[in-house]
């Protein structure tokens, strides 16, 4: 007889800060939003009580862990249960603050989609998670990539709002009337880049992408961004996530795109 | 000059044959030729294969419409990914707090032909005859023809021709979409569809299976009807598909034929030398003529009945850009188009009397009941939300209407403009100017706070474009007004209206303070066309002396008469470095301007880009239907540009220009007074042939004196004067 497959989870680690309870009321409502229960997961230093207090709190189990903290939460979020990994992105966003380097080292190691959460988010205060945004940059694999996580929030609900950050060599060489010109491209966009849910919005933007999105998920009032990415942080490279990091305050399911789908 | 091809129609029984020895008459024989006919030589646009990211744009281009009713070129298998539309011209659905977008109609080409991954396909769209055509060749071989009758608009007929049998649920598709409601119930063998908005669109649909030989053939016959208020009366659309039934697919499709040849006849245009450009060209006039229905009336969007872009609204590029083209080769879509400006002058009434004004302001954006449907803001590109003052400043338009009328009846010599119902379209209108315009104490007249055709700059104070076509209205209107008192005030206002004119200068200024911007030219941004507000900034672009598209320059393209006699060199030197073409209405304008002043290289390269804006998607939004605006613009530089052609009271202008050296010719058909008047351009003589009731003016006339057809000029230097026969 073959054994029960665990319940697929969100995973979510937490440390002795007082960000926790941020990161974790976000990973709860995440978690509703896909249907997924949620464990928190702290890797033994010390103060435990209080890690103890706070997934208690957040109404999660905790799993406690012993080891190198990084190598330790990348194998906990790679069990086949976990579908969606947590972290609080580090301190409250200001220049002088960027992620924390888990975070960071996190979200580089694992291919398991993780959650950042920023520590000054108010996201998931009192309400669900009602909208999504989802900078698309054009390319199939980033769409691949992100499609099952957007049809889940989708279905449960939640709008989803397309971004899309015209590059140079998009910016229409005629825009007769400009609402309507950007209404009809904005439309093609979504026929070429299939978003599966239902009917999405889209808005256009034209500038630094990293800036345009933060701008974007600021005007749309965005619970969440669900951004595909190819795990590379050098320079140069991954401006949008960068962006994200240092200077937005929504929360962000990064998701993994397949070394092979991803941009040149 | 080489006419489109076509075939003398056979009616099917007509004439009594002779079988062959197959058992088949040759009467049968021709027939089926015309199913089967391949891609013709500069007469066809198509494409091989299927590229999922041009699937709507493929639509758009393969789009087949009768003036009333358009199909999208889309596959008949094909789902929303492909975004099919049937659209009616001036049927639209209101959702509440959005602008009124057009109805989409009940799929009536639907059909379940099966993939066929290995195979290999090609789609083309027959120019000449209005037909698209569709083969599949692979495991097994398919092949459709499509057509939307332009001899009984309203009447759209599919027949598919396959190896393996074909598929079909429910005979039309009926889209779903917001503010939309759906109706299906049958009638006999007939399936009648409906979609509501504020106006219906019905189809009724009639299939016939036939399978010998091996082959499946599956005919699909619809009859579409269509009101902007109100369901249109099932009876006759009902009636109009028996009627269509009993003619039988064969006629039908020969009367659709004879009926696009005749209008080809019409509207015929060859440049051998320049075949990607003949082709563009064909191409833009066979949407134009697809576009615009010849009887009651026609809303001609900016997208016509190719897509839903622009939400169907009707802006200017109808009356400035596509009636030309139509007043001078199918007058009866010119009065169509001018009807619809007509029933609308009692909104337009309404809405001068709430801005205190007299007379009639036609909107900006027109839909169903003439009232002002533009958007009142947006959401810029860097996210700001900004308001749209285009249905609140870009007055030209109520010129424009204006314009359209007159240039119709010189065209056509119709008193309906002049004595008939057509005069209001310009005393009403006019009103409304003599009520607008400010008098300053120093005795001159002002126009302020408005938007030209330049959209980057708004509420600017007498742009010269809208004062010198508010000028040129006043004296036409009051030519035709009874009412002396009226007349001599409209004379003496656009006699006092400042049109940014500098005699020491010899040329126009574009609105007062245009010359204090900052003096920027598009090579210092990048390469036209571009989109400068969105590379540089709204508020950057509008401190600037970049213009969006043809401003001044315009006025040298519609109303030569009304500027100064050389001032088209300056204003050329000024505005040509400056006008960037962020719309597609420009290049065209540029080109005509460029033939008059003899450049003719620079004219060619204008008119290849704007031939290519949907064949290349330049604008990227060619999925949501085609440029009719730039199409028209295609023609009106031949005609106008290249061949000085204008139509006057006493007859028909002719001021030729030089060709481009790769140009072998340029030939052009018209209608002047109900009579086709060909004319043949070769570089050094220009033949005018056909109807000989037409008058002709020439260049350089010393009186009044016209000449008769047929006639040669021949070109010494830059002078053009008729050849001496001996």
């Amino acid at each position: 007889m073959n054994a029960p497959q665990p319940a697929e989870r969100v995973m979510v680690a937490i440390d002795d800060d007082p960000s926790n309870a941020t990161t974790l009321r976000v990973a709860v409502a995440l978690g509703e939003a896909l249907g997924h229960a949620v464990t928190a997961i702290h890797v033994v230093e010390d103060a435990t009580e209080r890690v103890r207090m706070a997934a208690e709190r957040a109404g999660v189990s905790l799993q406690l862990r012993r080891g190198p903290v990084v190598a330790t939460l990348t194998e906990a979020v790679a069990g086949p249960e976990v579908v969606v990994a947590g972290v609080g992105s580090g301190q409250a966003t200001s220049p002088d603050a960027p992620a924390g380097h888990v975070a960071v080292a996190l979200i580089e190691a694992t291919t398991t989609p993780t959650l950042l959460v920023p520590a000054d988010t108010t996201a998931g205060i009192g309400a669900p998670l009602r909208t999504v945004l989802l900078p698309l940059d054009g390319v199939a694999g980033t769409e691949a990539a992100v499609a099952p996580t957007v049809l889940l929030l989708a279905d449960s609900g939640m709008e989803v709002v397309v971004v899309h950050v015209l590059g140079l060599d998009e910016v229409p060489a005629f825009l007769d009337q400009a609402h309507h010109a950007l209404d009809a491209g904005g439309h093609e966009f979504l026929a070429r880049h299939h978003v599966p849910a239902g009917a999405p919005r889209i808005v256009l933007r034209s500038g630094t992408p990293g800036h345009s999105v933060v701008e974007a998920a600021a005007t749309e009032s965005a619970d969440l961004i669900v951004l595909g990415w190819s795990q590379d942080l050098s320079p140069g490279r991954a401006e949008v996530v960068r962006a994200m990091l240092d200077d937005s305050d929504v929360p962000v399911l990064l998701v993994p795109v397949e070394p092979a789908a991803r941009p040149a | 000059m080489t006419p489109p091809p076509t075939d003398t129609p056979d009616p099917v029984g007509a004439t009594a044959r002779a079988p062959t020895r197959s058992g088949r008459t040759a009467a049968a024989g021709a027939d089926a030729a015309r199913w089967r006919r391949p891609p013709e030589p500069g007469w066809s646009v198509g494409v091989a294969g299927d590229d999922p990211l041009r699937r709507r744009v493929t639509g758009a281009l393969l789009t087949v419409a009768d003036g009333r009713f358009g199909t999208r070129g889309t596959r008949e298998e094909c789902d929303g990914d492909c975004e099919p539309w049937v659209m009616a011209a001036g049927v639209y659905r209101q959702v509440p707090g959005d602008i009124p977008r057009p109805v989409p109609g009940p799929l009536w080409f639907h059909l379940d032909v099966p993939t066929d991954d290995a195979g290999s396909e090609r789609r083309w769209l027959d120019l000449a005859r209005g037909v698209l055509h569709r083969e599949r060749r692979g495991a097994w071989h398919y092949r459709s023809v499509r057509f939307a009758s332009l001899a009984r608009p309203g009447i759209a007929v599919q027949r598919s021709v396959s190896d393996c049998p074909l598929g079909v649920t429910d005979a039309a598709v009926l889209p779903v979409t917001d503010g939309v409601r759906q109706r299906r119930w049958s009638h006999e063998d007939v399936e009648v569809s409906q979609t509501s908005g504020v106006g219906t669109i019905t189809a009724a649909t009639c299939t016939r299976w036939q399978h010998h030989d091996g082959r499946h053939v599956v005919d699909r016959l619809a009859s579409l009807g269509a009101h902007p208020t109100r369901a249109p009366t099932t009876d006759t659309v009902l009636a109009a598909l028996e009627e269509a039934r009993s003619r039988g697919v064969e006629r039908l499709l020969a009367e659709h034929e004879a009926a696009w040849a005749s209008r080809w006849a019409d509207a015929a245009i060859a440049i051998p030398g320049d075949p990607d450009l003949e082709l563009g060209v064909r191409f833009g006039l066979f949407h134009l003529m697809a576009s615009a229905a010849g009887h009651d009336e026609a809303a001609v969007g900016a997208r016509g009945l190719t897509g839903p872009a622009y939400a169907g609204h009707v802006f200017w590029d109808a009356d400035v850009f596509v009636l030309p083209f139509l007043a001078a080769t199918h007058p009866p879509a010119a009065r169509a188009m001018l009807e619809y400006r007509l029933r609308r002058l009692p909104a337009a009434r309404t809405r001068a009397r709430a801005e205190g004004r007299a007379g009639c302001r036609p909107p900006w954006e027109s839909a169903g009941d003439g009232s002002e449907a533009a958007p009142t803001s947006t959401v810029t590109l860097d996210g700001t939300e900004l308001p749209v003052r285009t249905g609140e400043l870009e007055e030209h338009i109520v010129a424009d209407v204006a314009w359209a009328a007159w240039h119709h009846h010189l065209w056509s010599g119709d008193r309906w403009v002049t004595q008939g119902a057509g005069r209001a379209l310009l005393v009403e209108t006019a009103r409304y100017w003599a009520s607008r315009l400010e008098q300053d104490t120093d005795g001159t007249v002002h126009l302020r706070g408005v938007i030209g055709p330049d959209e980057y700059h708004e509420d600017v104070d007498d742009n010269a474009y809208t004062n010198v076509m508010v000028r040129w209205h006043l004296r036409r209107a009051a030519e035709l007004d009874g009412h002396d008192d009226e007349a001599s005030v409209w004379h003496d206002l656009a006699d006092r209206l400042v049109d940014g004119y500098d005699p020491q200068r010899g040329g126009h200024e574009q609105f007062a303070g245009y010359r204090d911007l900052e003096p920027l030219e598009v090579a210092a941004v990048g390469a036209p066309p571009l989109a400068a507000d969105v590379l540089l900034g709204r508020d950057r672009v509008a401190r600037s002396q970049l213009i969006k598209q043809a401003d001044v320059l315009l006025l040298h393209h519609l109303v030569p008469d009304a500027v100064p006699a050389g001032s088209l060199r300056h204003d050329l030197e000024v505005y040509l470095p400056r006008t960037v073409h962020g719309s597609s209405l420009s290049p065209a304008v540029h080109a005509s301007l460029l033939a008059r002043e003899r450049r003719p290289e620079e004219a060619a390269a204008l008119l290849r880009l704007t031939a290519r804006i949907d064949l290349d998607d330049i604008t990227a939004t060619t999925a949501g239907g085609l440029h009719l605006g730039a199409m028209g613009g295609l023609w009106q530089a031949l005609a106008f540009g290249f061949l000085g052609l204008r139509p006057h009271p006493g007859g028909l202008a002719l001021d030729p220009r030089p060709l481009p050296a790769t140009w072998d010719a340029l030939e052009l058909t018209v209608r002047f007074r109900d009579q086709r008047v060909h004319l043949h351009h070769d570089h050094d003589h220009l033949e005018v042939s056909g109807a000989t009731g037409v008058p002709l003016l020439l260049p350089d006339a010393q009186d009044d004196t016209s000449h008769a057809i047929p006639i040669v000029l021949r070109r010494r230097d830059d002078r053009w004067a008729p050849e001496t026969r001996r």
